[in-house]
């Protein structure tokens, strides 16, 4: 008995010890995963400079970021559709938050980043 | 042995009473502070939603909003001033609380900060776009939370006033800037 524990541990446990330790050491990388964070980072400092100043508080009735209540019909429409408003303007929105500097690419990742913080209500 | 069990039982009738009696469920100041901004916002939007740009010259033209509304026919206030009526109406009727939109830059100096709190705080608003400044002051005998919340140029129209009036200290405002705050006080 002893023996054959002894030999599975040799053909099993060693090579899965080595395994773990391996993977610990270098990582499982995602990319998919690292692309959508990084995205998200770009995202929060576009809102930041941009954004937060009306979306942080609601200022005529913008949807304040993070409340789910605001963003569920929101997040309804998709985000081809807010991006759009954004772009355009929509109701007392100014096109572009009043930043016309700002491009598409910009618009998508601020509106991708507020989406992300509009969980839905539980 | 008598005397000890007397001391226990005055001890033990002591912490009996004081749970009888019920903690105070007060509302926290910036809780209070925070739920008027948002009837203050919600009620600025909809009348330049549904009154100014509905009726007005963007609209049906129906009716004229602009600064000197008392002078003409169909005139109608801008929407700071319509937030201005309501907090001269809100004084009107209770001390409980005030409010008022001021500036570090106002076209009216009446509307410049009075206190070290208001200016703090306008400052801060100024400087962290997005964010609240929260206080305590005293004033004369009494202590009140006073709160700032930020009032943003949110259109062409605001920024194209403000920097064109012969009476503004600042000619570059831009859409998205803080322009002023709102300022809400509660006596403590």
């Amino acid at each position: 008995m002893g023996r054959l524990c002894s030999n599975l541990s040799g053909r099993i446990v060693r090579p899965l010890l080595t395994l773990i330790a391996l993977s610990t050491l270098f990582g499982c990388s995602n990319p998919e995963e690292e692309a959508r964070l990084a995205a998200l980072a770009e995202g929060e400092a576009i809102v930041k400079k941009n954004c937060f100043v009306c979306h942080g508080q609601g200022i005529n009735g913008a949807p304040i970021i993070g409340n789910s209540k605001m963003w569920a019909p929101r997040l309804e429409k998709g985000k081809e559709a807010l991006v759009q408003s954004a772009m355009n303007g929509f109701g007392l929105m100014p096109p572009k938050g009043g930043n016309t500097e700002l491009e598409e690419a910009d618009i998508q990742l601020a509106v991708g980043y507020m989406m992300s913080q509009a969980t839905p209500e539980k | 042995m008598k005397k000890q069990l007397l001391i226990f039982l005055g001890t033990m009738t002591l912490l009996v009473a004081g749970c009888g009696e019920e903690e105070s469920k007060g509302v926290e100041p910036a809780v209070m502070t925070d739920a008027l901004f948002a009837v203050m916002k919600a009620d600025r939007t909809n009348y330049t939603k549904l009154i100014v740009k509905r009726m007005g010259p963007q609209g049906v033209n129906a009716v004229m909003p602009v600064e000197h509304w008392k002078d003409v026919d169909n005139g109608i206030p801008l929407p700071a001033q319509m937030f201005r009526a309501g907090s001269e109406a809100v004084a009107d009727m209770t001390d409980s609380f005030t409010y008022s939109l001021q500036s570090l830059w106002p076209i009216n100096s009446q509307n410049a900060p009075k206190t070290d709190v208001e200016k703090a705080g306008l400052e801060y608003i100024a400087a962290n776009p997005g964010m609240n400044y929260y206080g305590e002051e005293t004033l004369g005998d009494t202590t009140y939370f006073t709160a700032v919340y930020p009032d943003v140029a949110v259109s062409d129209a605001c920024t194209q006033c403000h920097n064109e009036h012969k009476d503004t200290p600042k000619t570059d405002f831009k859409v998205g800037e803080v322009m002023g705050g709102v300022v809400i006080r509660v006596p403590l």
